[in-house]
This record gives structure tokens, C-alpha cells and sequence, in this order.
């Protein structure tokens, strides 16, 4: 059992890069730390940093890059299988926090889940939806 | 020494180091990516 407090994203993953060495990277191989994750959604703060400011989850501040590193993880994973975060999913993950925040950091994620954006098959319907009412206003047109 | 090199938050990064250190101990190390105690990093 690792504390996950390192965790890092590497190609869009989370993982524990205490324990990975560095051969397993190669060249086009990318990995995003608590400093560049603001920067891969080009803003001031991502999603998940500012619903971790807004639900107020930090004690001691510790554990908690790895706990917003896994939860971006989490959340990009969930979404792309095309659903939402549930409870079920919360119970899974298993960063430490010795100060015990916990119900702040699920309600955090959930709030950040939200900010990120829909799953991938909402955004498919949406598409969807877009490209027929673009082919009915051609019909019309016609 | 093995040459690693890949994309480290947007940009590319090569280090001389074995090849079984620890990507932790390269980033905090030998690319002096500073550790960050709180959330808004």
C-alpha cells in the first residue's frame, strides 16, 4: 500500500510515479504534475483545483496533489466510459489523508466531476443532436 | 549513463540517469520540479 500523495498523470492516467522507473517512459510519452495541470486546460486553475478551493478540502496540504491528480484520473476515466461519478465509484478511491477529510474530498470530486464537463456519450448526443438539426434546416432550406 | 527523454507538463525533458530511478526522484531531483504542499499548487 502506497500513500499516493505523488501521484502524476501520464498520458491522461494516474499513477504512482514513486514506483515507476523512468525506462518505462518513452519519447512521446506524457506526464502532467499538480504544477502543468492548470496548464493542460488552460486556465488559472483547473476544474478540480478550484472545486477543491470552493469545497474548502485542505488541512495540512499533504496528500493533497495527489488526491486532485487521482480524482482528474478518476473522473477523465468515468467520463470516458460514458457515465457519471456515483458513490460506488467515491468508496473506490483510496488516497490517504491522515487528517481525514475525506467528505470534503468526495464532495470536492463530485463538484469537479461536474466542472469537467459531461461524460463522452452526453457530448456524442449533443453532436448528435447538431448535426440533425443542421441536416433538417438544409432540408428546409431546399 | 541511459538517456531518457519525454514531455513533462507541455514541454520535453531529457536526463542522464540509470534506468531504473524512480520517476519521482527524477522530477524532484534531477529536474528540480518543486514539491507542492497544497491544493492550489
Amino acid at each position: 500500500m502506497v500513500c499516493k500523495a505523488c501521484t502524476c498523470l501520464i498520458n491522461g492516467q494516474a499513477r504512482q510515479i514513486c514506483g515507476i522507473p523512468v525506462r518505462r517512459l518513452g519519447h512521446t510519452d506524457e506526464v502532467i504534475t499538480i504544477e502543468g495541470l492548470a496548464e493542460s486546460v488552460g486556465k488559472e486553475l483547473h476544474p478540480m483545483q478550484q472545486a477543491w478551493l470552493d469545497v474548502d478540502v485542505p488541512q495540512c496540504g499533504y496528500c493533497q496533489p495527489g488526491q486532485i491528480m487521482d480524482a482528474v484520473g478518476l473522473v477523465t476515466e468515468i467520463h470516458a466510459k460514458g457515465r457519471q461519478v456515483t458513490a460506488a465509484d467515491l468508496d473506490l478511491f483510496r488516497n490517504e489523508c491522515r487528517c481525514g477529510t475525506y467528505p470534503r474530498i468526495r464532495e470536492a470530486i463530485l463538484q469537479g466531476a461536474q466542472a469537467m464537463g459531461k461524460p463522452a456519450h452526453h457530448r456524442h448526443d449533443k453532436k448528435r443532436r447538431r448535426r440533425k438539426h443542421r441536416r433538417r434546416a438544409a432540408h428546409q432550406h431546399s | 549513463m541511459p538517456k531518457h527523454s519525454f514531455i513533462l507538463n507541455g514541454g520535453r525533458v531529457h536526463v542522464d540517469c540509470p534506468s531504473d530511478v524512480r520517476l519521482l526522484w527524477v522530477l524532484r531531483d534531477l529536474l528540480d520540479v518543486p514539491v507542492r504542499n497544497t491544493a492550489a499548487a
